[in-house]
């Protein structure tokens, strides 16, 4: 699923955002990545997503070898991920039907197979009822939700969120938290990345934490304990 | 890569809902468009109608031949068809001296009488023929031609006049195909920032459908269809404009420059309709396709 194995990343101003990062998340997992801001938990995710490439080691993300990915398959690896943020990035002239509908156009989809795959995706997560709304309309726990339903609409092996709760208040980001759990008991890898402490360790997963682009912990059932890095 | 048609007719979708959902960014490029078309086009038509005022007067310019007065009239009359068979020869007007010195005769008015005693029989002026070119530039040519017809006795040709007007030809021509290459490049360099500014609005709607595994001809095509449609408005609009615009602008010369012949919209209106269509669907459609690689590397 995610392998990363002595992963560097150096940016063009010299910064080493990562150094030497090693993890390993397996099919079906669930896992937090925890690190205070500037620490290269956003690096992390701008390398599984190939948006940059590691300048040392190996990184694959499901069977994809970031290092190596040509550009033309990186729509290929993209469409094998959902990616959740926590600005949602929706597109607000389109309604919640269409922001989900549009992910599956965008891999060829049938018009058929969208008809039937949008309305499963919307009741998941809670959404029935509002596919006519444009995004502005809906709350903020609301919009979230239409981001993982379009990151879940084209089934993919591994949803990745940056921040997903950062704009949400306690009790819409403990729902959320649980949508995801609830995704993961269907059978969907899921890393989110955060810096909420109370969340992380209500949860009890596996807790990965980064710290000045090194992992520094790494636990099954952990908790965010490093909270002293944290802003 | 193989496309569905469900994704075509997407794309299609796509690119008119999307004319509609940027309304004011179509309107701006359409604006520019038909500005741009207009302005180019009214120069390169005035320019082809000044170009056309030129040949005329170039044609109108004449070699005028006489002919050895020891030649009978009927033979110099019958020297039409060689003189007519000189290449670069348009017309060959024959004037025999006897109509020569009437037409002399006129022009004298009362002084009329200083030719009295002479008449057709014995007109002291020569046969001649008054030739106009199809190409003034060959004037050389076509008068060391007419030097070899047996019987020309004198070639009077205004040449200062011909020269003056090749050379006012060519710097016209020089500066007017200038200022249309110049105004033609103009257009695209605000074209294509137009395009870079409605790209440049819709930026994060580009960067989730990258996000989401949307290849990069999936995103372009949209765009695409949306740049040729509107440049396909663009180019009508500016049509009828031009038609518009042109007619009154005849209109007003023909009033105003009675000897100014301004070219009829009616025998180019295909061509200007095909040049408009033609360079802005490009513009559009390259414009779009260009721009929006700038976008697509995330």
């Amino acid at each position: 699923m995610i392998s990363m194995r002595d992963a560097s990343v150096v940016y063009d101003n010299g910064v080493r955002a990562l150094n030497k990062v090693s993890m390993q998340i397996g099919e079906g997992e669930f896992a937090f990545l925890v690190g205070a801001s500037g620490s290269g938990k956003s690096t992390i995710i701008k390398l599984l997503t190939a948006e940059i490439r590691p300048c040392e080691g190996r990184v694959l993300v499901n069977n994809f070898n970031i290092g190596k990915l040509k550009k033309r398959d990186v729509p290929h690896l993209r469409r094998t991920l959902g990616v959740v943020f926590q600005d949602f990035r929706l597109i607000p002239n389109k309604t919640v039907y269409e922001n989900i509908a549009f992910a599956m156009r965008a891999v060829g989809a049938s018009t058929r197979a969208i008809q039937k795959r949008v309305p499963y995706v919307m009741d998941l997560v809670g959404l029935t009822g509002k596919g006519d709304r444009k995004p502005l309309e809906l709350s903020g726990g609301e919009q979230q939700r239409v981001a993982i339903a379009r990151a879940l609409v084209n089934n993919p092996r591994l949803i990745i969120a940056d921040e997903p709760t950062g704009n949400l208040d306690p009790e819409r980001s403990l729902e959320l938290m649980t949508l995801f759990e609830k995704i993961n008991e269907l059978g969907t890898t899921v890393l989110i990345v955060t810096h909420e402490k109370e969340l992380v360790d209500q949860f009890g997963k596996r807790v990965i934490v980064i710290d000045k682009g090194e992992i520094i912990s790494d636990q099954m059932g952990g908790y965010y304990t490093y909270e002293d890095s944290v802003e | 890569m193989k496309i569905r048609l469900s994704s075509i007719a997407y794309f299609w979708k796509e690119g008119i809902h999307n004319i509609f959902l940027h309304g004011f960014m179509s309107f701006a490029a359409v604006s520019v468009i038909v500005v741009c078309l207009l302005i180019t086009g009214s120069v390169t038509l005035i320019s082809y109608s000044v170009d056309l005022n030129i040949l005329k007067l170039q044609q109108e310019s004449e070699i005028a031949i006489y002919i050895d007065e020891n030649v009978p009239t009927e033979t110099a009359r019958g020297l039409q068809s060689t003189i007519e068979a000189i290449p670069n020869v348009a017309d060959a007007e024959f004037e025999s001296g006897g109509d020569a010195l009437e037409d002399f005769r006129v022009s004298l008015g009362e002084n009329a009488v200083l030719l009295d005693g002479y008449s057709a029989e014995n007109s002291p002026l020569r046969d001649g023929y008054y030739i106009t070119m199809k190409d003034v530039a060959l004037v050389d040519e076509t008068i060391d031609a007419l030097e070899e017809i047996d019987g020309v006795a004198n070639i009077v040709v205004k040449e200062e006049v011909i020269n003056k007007l090749l050379q006012v030809q060519r710097v016209f021509r020089t500066v007017a195909a200038t200022l249309i290459v110049a105004l033609g490049l103009i257009s695209v360099f605000i074209i294509s920032n137009t395009v870079k500014l409605a790209m440049f609005a819709r930026r994060d709607e580009i960067s989730i459908q990258k996000m989401v595994g949307a290849t990069n001809s999936f995103i372009r095509w949209p765009f695409i269809i949306e740049g040729m449609l509107l440049g396909l408005l663009a180019s009508l609009i500016a049509f009828g404009l031009e038609w518009w615009i042109y007619s009154e602008l005849t209109a007003l010369l023909s009033s105003e420059l009675s000897s100014f012949t301004m070219a009829a919209f009616e025998d180019v209106k295909f061509l200007v309709l095909g040049c408009f269509a033609g360079s802005s669907v490009l513009v559009g459609v390259c414009g779009s396709a260009l721009t929006i690689r700038r976008f697509m590397d995330v």
